[in-house]
């Protein structure tokens, strides 16, 4: 390198310098741009993560297979969960086991023997299975497949050769090599029991659910009645011999006029429901919670429109919500809510919560999932598709013309459509990793199973399979704005006025003391503060609420009474004691704090019936003194502005020459009349709304929770304050000097001087330390996690807690699964919160630095 | 600054008095400037109000208090330490579950006193006889009170304190004493070497036996490496599974040899038996390894109270936490904490500089380069828990699921690096401190003198050499200050940690003897993590509060260290600007 120095020059720097300097240039470079980069990655990496849950899903080119002896449109289907081995029930009541990939019939069997059932019903969630005969009889089963992993020694030597994934038949199972020499064998494993008397008369219909006890059967017979029975079976010590026996009525249901036979029945998951549906669509809802007592709930028409059939029904995961499938393909989803005016035995009435419309023409098979909340359905053109239910998604839609299925279901790990049409098995594969989530879901309100009308949650787990997961952001990002909103109506006036009473009128030695120590406070780990909110001060707040509220009222209008009295000073001692003027506003401060620990009873008393906490709950009082606690400040607030800009204004013109003592005393008594007539007009205005039925309980103030927004609004100020201080401090301090000595040089006092001069001049900075203290309180975590009480609530009630997005993250993310929908759900929610910040951020950084040029214009 | 010293003087100040001096004094804005100086009076009192409820709380923790014991109306007694003392409104079928027959007069005697009523907390402890560990006794119940002189205080091993009077003491099954002095006398005597016998044990029961499972968890993973690269058919891995049960067959005895030392240890603390009364009468007989510290409350000095002061603050210090960490020491939590923030502070600085350098003297100004500034600037902004996101999502799972698919196989599917540990928290902390060291290197950077530098480029010399020289020397305060602050802020943080690393419990720390002697993947604990578990997932929070208070002072004491060197730094750093300007 050393050698390419441009001739001319006199003294060569030595090449060792020369090379540093390019290292280190390198080296700086690289490194730099490298740490920027990692930055950006925080971002992209969110991203990265987040995308899946927004993305499509893709269907896969059936597989259409020729099952051996197929009989056109078999009863049920069945495949295991990892297609490699399925059954069927064909319409002669044989049951075939063949193999889903190739088609090969494993065996045929005939279980039923030589008297075939009149009525059947096969659970998709589970693997029971009832059928009932024409003499009355019951007839318990299992249809199971049967995995066993062989290993080393056990396994034959036929399957030996097997490379992964390959897949043998042998003595009537499928085997498959799974790796490291093992391999895992399939097979299918049904178990019949004896028939059962059950009903006096043939069984048309019969279904049943496997409750917590043991089984329950409903079914319905030949004379038009409903048997419910609970099953217990007994088995013999001596014999191994099991005995079952059944319990229950058999009640006649008095029919609808003219609709002739009911075709389908179903009964819920945990038995306390019957539905009798009739091809017309009606529907008697039988209330079974007393399997001795069955009663008619209510009679609903599930297919309101003329000339409109019931093509399929079936039950969704959890057996609870009803899916009906039209002839003018439309698949609804009903379920049962809990209206207020159900005016059913049970209190509940089945509803249409949304419905799936397929191509026009009549659905004609219907198949749920059984661990997925999806389902699949045919049209009578040939279209299939699968939907996942919580949102609609459509997860699989392809067209088959021509083709006409006799039945549909999905896979138990919901990543195949399976359907026969004549002696044909489609399977077709797709893919939707995740279904749970989509832009409408997320947003938008859903309506969920079991409520009564779509409404936005959050409730990613619980303990049960099938419970329906609730991905709603929008309760978390309500909590993180109601946090950031209570906590800045506090937080952004004290800590302002604390910045320009710092700047403006503090001498400077004590400043440099003063300021600090409220920026000491920033430094303040937020699990301590947390710590104190939850610990100390929601017991210590809970047990002086009306004190609180009085101390909320009373400190500011206690300043001005302050600010009066000082006045009243003689002149001279009022100059001479202007250091200690903090000292007085302290001891104000505590005079009004302490005030308000004598008074809060009394306004309790007074005010709110003497039980606030009754009060806030609605059942006590009238509606007039929480409108007047709110309009008290509202009343002496606009008090205070009109004689600041009017009697003042007023006062300045023309010669009124008075003395400052006589002015005080006016002043004083200005300001106390002011109060009382502010307080009249609250109470005045206040009874004016109660009287027109307006009532603030129910929406800003309501239950008083321990944990509430009052308490963080409070703590979070804690964080909050030192932030905001000291960037407004910042900019109150940058003003230039020049300025401020102008303005007192023309004869303003140093108060007209702040608010007529500085504060303007630094406006943009003041706004800028807003957006900074507001980006800190929307994603503090700790404070809200622990005293916030985590409950996801769309309310504004300040004595109510919130979940927020930092917190929810905090709490959920340790134990969700990586790459789940739940895990996805909790970056996204990240995401949310860093865009969130970075935008508020990006604003006050923005106006900061144009602040800062003008400031250096001025 | 001003304020107040424009009033008017001299002769011209008389004149207005009487006459335009109304005037003036409602231009002062006299109510203005008390709304501001209340908004400063009230961030003032927050924090000094905060920070002395944490210093009174935390440092009285530790003092031993008197033990009182009350007779109750219905009969039974209770012993304990007053923890609270307030006035309550007791409602009457309270009031008549608790007294019992002297119910009218209570309640009229409650009603005259405006229906208030005294009552005070008792910390009874005696968790495994009364399945409480504090009572409520309220004024109206107490039908006596003393201060009993054999009042024992007991910090045992589990079930939390014991209040007893000593009952008798027993060696080998015989009485020894059966007067409380006597038995106090003879359980003082063999306490101190009965704690050291226990030491002993659990010596032996963590670090030799601890040691001698190692090494055959270490053979087991070597043969399973050997299974995973050669294929478990190998003759390799037979030799090696047999290497594995030899070592096995081999340390057998010695762990015999182990267990019977500990064995005999418990035998020999066996033979001594303390006998405490609670104050229901109830018995409870201790070994003196189960007690931590005994102390008859009502009989000591204050240079005795001393002593238990600073024992509790030294066990608090430097000892593992007991009881679901309601009780003990923070040792861990404390070396967690420093070694994370180290590490954080080793990932940080350098690179926050690198950075910091690029920006300043490398990189074109330009609009990239000053968006890039913006970035950087509200990258601080960003909540703390969406670093933490970040950190779980991209280190534990990405990078240290990489690590363990390609180093850590054998040990598949627990993770080692995939999962928290001190690395991954120290690293996504960098990541969250990393714009204070940019944003404090930057501006001590820009005011180095431009001179300075125009100095040094006459004098010839090269770039880095200037900033090697002559920048980076000048920076250097302001880029420490930038790094303690950093410190400070990664210390205090606990919201991301949760995700990333800090446990509940951690035994083994981060550092330690056993080679390679620094686990970066091990997860730890965090003072802050743990005044969160203690206060928040405890079983019993309020016999933990008093850990959280003093737990919390210990965490503010050393973010204000901290932040107090890196306001001297900042201090001294001005200064030698101003002695060195020209």
């Amino acid at each position: 390198m050393a050698e390419q120095t441009p001739p001319g020059t006199r003294r060569k720097t030595h090449w060792s310098v020369r090379l540093i300097d390019r290292a280190a240039r390198v080296v700086i470079s690289v490194g730099g741009l490298l740490v920027i980069a990692a930055v950006l990655l925080v971002c992209v990496f969110l991203t990265i993560v987040v995308l899946p849950l927004f993305g499509g899903s893709r269907v896969g080119a059936p597989r259409i297979l020729t099952v051996d002896g197929f009989r056109a449109d078999p009863i049920a289907v069945r495949v295991d969960e990892y297609v490699s081995l399925a059954w069927a029930i064909d319409r002669d009541w044989s049951v075939l086991a063949f193999r889903p990939d190739t088609g090969e019939v494993l065996e045929r069997t005939s279980p039923f023997g030589g008297v075939l059932p009149s009525a059947g019903s096969i659970d998709v969630e589970r693997t029971d299975a009832i059928f009932g005969y024409a003499d009355g009889s019951i007839r318990q089963a299992q249809f199971r497949f049967v995995s066993e992993i062989l290993s080393g020694e056990q396994v034959p030597d036929p399957l030996r050769q097997l490379s992964r994934g390959e897949r043998a038949t042998l003595d009537g199972r499928v085997y498959e090599s799974i790796g490291g020499g093992q391999v895992r064998g399939q097979r299918l494993d049904i178990q019949l029991d004896d028939p059962t008397p059950a009903a006096s008369s043939a069984i048309r219909l019969i279904d049943e659910a496997h409750v917590s006890s043991g089984y329950v059967i409903a079914a319905f017979t030949a004379d038009g009645a409903l048997l419910t029975k609970s099953v217990t079976k007994r088995t013999n010590l001596m014999t191994g011999q099991v005995t079952t026996r059944l319990s229950g009525a058999e009640t006649p249901i008095p029919l609808p006029e003219g609709a002739g036979q009911p075709q389908r029945l179903l009964l819920t998951g945990n038995g306390d429901c019957v539905f009798l549906i009739w091809p017309d669509g009606t529907t008697v809802r039988i209330d079974t919670r007393d399997i001795n007592r069955p009663v008619i709930a209510e009679t609903i028409d599930l297919a309101p429109d003329p000339g409109v059939e019931i093509t399929s029904a079936a039950f969704l995961l959890g057996r609870s919500s009803l899916l009906i499938g039209d002839s003018t393909g439309r698949v609804g989803l009903w379920f049962r809510t809990k209206p207020d005016d159900a005016g059913t035995s049970d209190g509940v009435r089945l509803r249409l919560a949304r419905s799936f419309d397929g191509d026009g023409s009549p659905i004609v098979a219907l198949g749920p999932a059984s661990r997925k909340r999806m389902v699949s359905f045919a049209t009578a053109s040939g279209v299939v598709e699968a939907r996942f239910t919580t949102n609609g998604k459509r997860l699989a839609s392809v067209q088959t013309p021509g083709t006409t299925f006799g039945s549909v279901g999905i896979t138990p790990k919901g990543d195949a459509i399976v359907a026969t049409s004549g002696d044909q098995v489609w399977i077709w594969p797709f893919e939707s990793k995740h279904p749970e989530s989509s832009f409408a879901s997320i947003a938008g309100k859903v309506w969920y199973e079991g409520y009564n009308q779509p409404e936005h949650i959050w409730q990613s787990s619980s303990g049960t399979d099938d419970f329906e997961e609730k991905f709603g952001l929008v309760p978390l990002v309500f909590g993180t704005i109601k946090a950031t909103v209570y906590c800045m109506i506090f937080g952004l006036p004290v800590a302002i006025l604390a910045a320009i009473y710092t700047s403006e009128f503090m001498p400077r030695r004590a400043r440099a003391t003063v300021k600090p120590m409220i920026e000491m406070m920033a430094s303040l780990p937020s699990v301590v503060l947390g710590f104190l909110a939850a610990i100390i001060f929601a017991p210590f707040v809970e047990r002086v609420v009306p004190a609180t509220l009085t101390a909320i009222v009373l400190i500011p209008i206690g300043l001005v009474f302050g600010s009066c009295l000082w006045q009243l000073l003689p002149r001279s001692l009022a100059i001479r004691h202007a250091r200690q003027r903090p000292w007085a506003m302290g001891c104000t401060v505590a005079a009004a704090i302490g005030a308000a620990s004598i008074l809060g009873p009394v306004v309790e008393r007074l005010l709110f019936a003497g039980d606030i906490k009754g009060w806030l709950d609605g059942g006590l009082g009238s509606a007039a003194p929480g409108w007047m606690v709110l309009l008290t400040p509202v009343c002496v607030g606009s008090g205070l502005l009109v004689k600041s800009r009017m009697i003042h204004a007023w006062a300045r013109t023309g010669d009124r020459a008075s003395s400052a003592r006589r002015t005080a005393i006016v002043d004083l008594m200005l300001f106390v009349s002011i109060v009382g007539a502010g307080l009249a007009a609250a109470y005045a205005i206040g009874s004016l709304l109660a009287a027109t039925g307006l009532d603030l309980r129910g929406s800003v103030v309501d239950t008083y929770v321990q944990r509430n927004a009052l308490i963080v609004g409070f703590v979070m100020g804690f964080a909050v304050i030192p932030i905001i201080y000291t960037v407004a401090e910042d900019a109150l301090n940058s003003v230039p000097e020049h300025l401020r000595a102008a303005s007192l040089g023309a004869g303003a006092t140093p108060w007209q001087t702040a608010w007529r001069v500085i504060v303007p001049t630094a406006m943009s900075g003041l706004f800028s330390a807003t957006m900074i203290g507001f980006g800190r309180a929307v994603g503090e975590t700790m404070i809200v996690l622990m005293a916030a009480g985590n409950t996801s609530i769309l309310e504004w009630n300040v004595f109510n807690g919130f979940r927020t997005l930092s917190a929810n993250i905090a709490v959920e993310l340790p134990e969700a699964v990586q790459g789940s929908t739940h895990y996805r759900m909790l970056f996204l929610a990240a995401l949310v919160l860093f865009i969130m910040t970075f935008v508020v951020n990006t604003v006050a950084e923005v106006i900061r630095q144009r602040f800062r040029r003008r400031a250096f214009q001025l | 600054m001003t304020g107040d010293h424009q009033a008017p003087s001299g002769n011209a100040a008389r004149r207005t008095r009487g006459g335009r001096a109304g005037l003036s004094l409602l231009a002062e804005g006299q109510m203005m400037v008390w709304l501001t100086g209340g908004g400063f009076v009230v961030s003032l009192a927050m924090i000094v109000g905060l920070v002395s409820l944490i210093i009174v709380k935390g440092s009285t923790t530790f003092w031993p208090q008197a033990v009182t014991r009350i007779t109750l109306v219905p009969g039974g007694a209770v012993m304990g330490e007053v923890s609270r003392d307030e006035t309550y409104r007791p409602r009457e079928e309270d009031v008549r579950s608790m007294v019992g027959d002297r119910s009218e007069e209570t309640i009229r005697a409650v009603a005259e006193a405006g229906g208030l009523a005294r009552r005070r907390m008792l910390r009874t402890g005696n968790f495994d006889l009364s399945g409480s560990h504090f009572t409520w006794v309220s004024q109206f119940q107490v039908v006596q009170e003393e201060s009993p002189e054999w009042a024992i205080v007991v910090e045992r091993l589990s079930w939390g304190r014991f209040y007893g009077e000593p009952a008798r003491f027993l060696t080998d099954g015989q009485v020894t004493a059966d007067s409380p002095a006597e038995a106090w006398r003879q359980f003082e005597a063999q306490h101190a070497e009965g704690r050291r016998a226990w030491n002993r044990a659990v010596h032996i029961e963590r670090h030799e036996i601890g040691a001698l499972n190692r090494r055959l968890e270490q053979a087991r993973l070597e043969a399973r490496k050997v299974a995973i690269r050669k294929g478990a058919d190998s003759p390799d891995h037979a030799s090696a599974i047999a290497a594995a049960d030899r070592l096995a067959a081999e340390l057998e005895p010695e762990f015999r040899r182990l267990e019977s030392e500990i064995q005999r240890i418990r035998a020999e603390q066996a033979r001594h038996v303390l006998v405490l009364r609670a104050a229901d009468g109830q018995e409870k007989s201790f070994t003196p390894p189960e007690i931590v510290r005994a102390y008859p409350a009502n009989q000591l000095s204050l240079g005795q109270k001393v002593g238990i002061y600073t024992s509790r603050w030294r066990e608090f210090l430097l000892d593992e936490p007991r009881e679901a960490n309601s009780e003990g020491g923070v040792f861990p939590a404390i070396f967690g904490t420093v070694t994370m923030t180290l590490l954080m502070s080793v990932a940080v600085v350098p690179f926050g500089i690198l950075a910091a350098l690029y920006m300043r003297e490398y990189a074109r100004g330009g609009l990239v380069i000053s968006s890039v500034r913006i970035a950087v600037n509200n990258l601080a902004g960003v909540p703390s828990i969406v670093f933490g996101v970040f950190g779980l999502g991209f280190f534990c799972y990405f990078v240290g699921g990489g690590i363990d698919s390609l180093f850590y196989k054998e040990r598949l599917p627990s993770p080692t690096f995939g999962t928290g540990g001190v690395m991954w928290a120290a690293l996504t902390l960098a990541l969250l401190t990393l714009p204070v060291v940019i944003v404090a290197t930057e501006e001590s950077l820009a005011a180095v003198p431009r001179s300075m530098r125009e100095g040094s480029y006459g004098c010839g010399a090269s770039k880095w050499q200037t900033i090697w020289r002559i920048v980076l020397p000048r920076a250097t305060p302001g880029i420490m200050t930038g790094a303690i602050l950093a410190m400070a802020r990664g210390a205090g943080e606990v919201a991301p940690l949760m995700l990333v690393g800090a446990v509940k419990l951690a035994p083994e720390l981060p550092i330690d003897g056993i080679s390679p002697f620094v686990h970066p993947e091990r997860s730890f604990m965090h003072l802050g993590f743990h005044i969160y578990d203690l206060g928040f997932q405890s079983q019993n929070s309020e016999a933990a509060k008093p850990m959280v208070y003093t737990t919390t002072l210990l965490l503010i004491l050393i973010i204000a260290c901290l932040n107090l060197a890196a306001i001297w730094l900042r201090a001294r750093l001005s200064r030698r600007f101003r002695t060195s300007q020209f």
